[in-house]
């Protein structure tokens, strides 16, 4: 496996420095440019981080389940290792979701917990991805590992649209009426402010995403030399590393 | 072979796996047992957590069942695996040049019968522990049940085939399913509600329909994933 | 922390969860009771952002400190097998 070409490095750097610069200007953004909200006043300014950090968090299980089905086809490791490093990143971005939901909700509505859809599922999401993250501690070897995660994050990703339906006509919406639009639109500063957060956080993710999947990669080379180290002290004792080409 | 012939020895390894499971348990008969026993403990539990005069088990009822049949549906599935690695099965199956995905199905078909069992004789139970009007259709709560059941063990199924091979399965198979099958706990409960209560069709057929096309999904697509889950490592 | 510690901290912290108080419930008459409002909601903003920051710095950090771990065993092992 080549290490980091230049390109590579150059992509890397070039979102590290963007992030570096996004990061303070959505502060500063969130913090002095954007308006007050009306009915929830301050508190509502969570919106800015909590929103952009859903779209990632679906992203990281969007991409989990491409990667997942491009592994199980192609059979190539550095698929299942970006598809690891998408859940993981799921899973932070959903615990963000997660606790961010309730300190908003608290002193907007009075309860922690509203039982709403959109944070329900999210909930659910939460659970089923780190399920994926604990079965693949839990497999025999790395090969089982990669399988098995790949077919938990596609069903996984495939049940997302029918956990979200079925906790929305739970919470009393009939299935025949459409949905109602809900809040109205943004004032377009707001939404300018979360264009440009959503923004950074996905390009907070891709910087995370390569990282992570450079830890995979440096695992994985480990692992091969440290196996072959073994078999050039005792030739046949073991059996070869489990299939995929790196 | 023709596609005919092809058609045929397929369908007939899902039933000769199920039939296979069945023999299997109708001469020990330890699971459907324990199954069993283990719902009605739930129920007794929650009789005794609920009081039942005050609260109407309209309201509660098809929750409690449900806990109580997605309980002993996880004793099931994992039953059902663990008799394959005791009698070392796996190896068989992976040699055998039969289509893996039968292998899948007909022990979806055996859990879906063991469970429907449970059903079948818990649900009369209830009525008579919570003294309940029963208004149902036979054949319509049938169906409900069988559905919801199917969609149940269908991700069971694929999904333990991966965690009874782990070390703690006991965890994981909740942890990975109780989630995943959250579509049909809800189906389940509202669909069981209704038809249960006599209540006209119409009423819960957009639940029905979500059960069914969970079902549909969710075989298809493990149908298609279970060989990547039993493969020779 | 022992587990004794924790079971018995644990449902002295869940009573003061519970008991912050929620503001949606408090009337909004007086100039009084609004800037108090607006201080509870700044608390919880306070909170809400420090949150997401720690979590993704701790993420940052722990993935920074693994990767020159692993880096250095990786170059450590390559020159044992004199690659």
């Amino acid at each position: 496996m080549p290490a980091r070409g230049s390109a590579a490095r150059l992509l890397e750097g070039l979102l590290l420095i963007a992030v570096a610069l996004l990061v303070p200007l959505c502060l500063y953004v969130v913090f002095a440019i954007v308006p007050t909200e009306e009915k929830m006043g301050i508190v509502q300014r969570i919106f800015y981080f909590h929103v952009p950090s859903a779209f990632a968090a679906f992203l990281g299980v969007g991409l989990c389940a491409l990667f997942s089905t491009l592994y199980l086809w192609r059979r190539e490791r550095r698929y299942d290792r970006m598809a690891h490093a998408s859940a993981e990143l799921g899973v932070l971005f959903c615990t963000i979701v997660l606790i961010t939901g309730p300190i908003w909700a608290r002193p907007v509505w009075g309860v922690w917990w509203t039982g709403e859809v959109r944070l329900t599922s999210t909930l659910i999401l939460w659970l089923i991805y780190v399920g994926y993250l604990l079965l693949r501690e839990n497999a025999l070897n790395r090969d089982q590992a990669a399988r098995w995660a790949a077919v938990v994050g596609i069903i996984g990703a495939m049940d997302m649209p029918i956990i979200y339906k079925s906790v929305e006509w739970w919470r009393g919406l009939h299935p025949k009426v459409l949905r109602i639009s809900g809040g109205g639109g943004l004032e377009p500063t707001m939404e300018k402010g979360l264009m440009l957060c959503t923004a950074t956080f996905l390009l907070l993710f891709a910087y995370l995403l390569i990282q992570r999947s450079r830890l995979g990669r440096l695992q994985d080379e480990i692992e091969a030399l440290t196996h072959a180290a073994r078999s050039v002290a005792a030739p046949g004792a073991a059996p070869a590393p489990n299939g995929a080409r790196p | 072979m023709t596609s005919g012939e092809k058609r045929m020895s397929y369908l007939r390894v899902v039933a000769l796996v199920a039939a296979k499971d069945l023999k299997t348990e109708l001469r020990s008969r330890e699971q459907a047992v324990s199954m069993f026993f283990f719902a009605l403990l739930v129920l007794v539990v929650f009789n005794f957590a609920f009081d039942f005069t005050v609260i109407d088990f309209v309201t509660l009822g098809p929750g409690v069942l449900w806990v109580a049949f997605i309980f002993s549906g996880v004793l099931a599935l994992n039953h059902s695996f663990q008799i394959e690695r005791e009698q070392d099965r796996i190896h068989g199956i992976l040699m055998a040049p039969i289509d893996r995905s039968a292998f899948y199905l007909g022990k979806v078909a055996a859990t879906v019968l063991f469970m429907s069992a449970v059903e079948a004789v818990l649900v009369p139970v209830s009525v008579l522990m919570f003294n309940y009007q029963l208004t149902a259709r036979v054949g319509l709560a049938t169906l409900v049940l069988i559905l919801n059941t199917v969609g149940f063990a269908a991700v069971g199924t694929l999904f333990a085939a991966m965690t009874t091979q782990t070390r703690r399965s006991e965890m994981l198979l909740p942890l990975l399913l109780f989630p995943a099958v959250v579509p049909i706990a809800l189906a389940a409960v509202k669909t069981t509600s209704h038809v249960l209560a006599g209540r006209p069709f119409d009423r819960y057929s957009s639940w029905l329909g979500m059960t069914a096309s969970y079902d549909a999904i969710f075989l298809g697509a493990a149908v298609l994933l279970f060989d990547y889950v039993l493969e020779e490592s | 922390m022992t587990s004794r510690t924790l079971a018995s901290i644990l449902p002295a912290l869940v009573t003061l969860l519970q008991e912050i108080p929620s503001t949606a419930a408090a009337a909004t008459a007086d100039p009084a009771s609004q800037a108090a409002i607006v201080e509870r909601k700044l608390h919880f903003l306070a909170w809400a952002y420090t949150v997401v920051w720690v979590i993704l710095a701790l993420y940052l950090v722990s993935l920074s400190v693994r990767l020159r771990r692993l880096s250095g065993a990786l170059r450590r092992l390559r020159e044992r097998l004199g690659l």
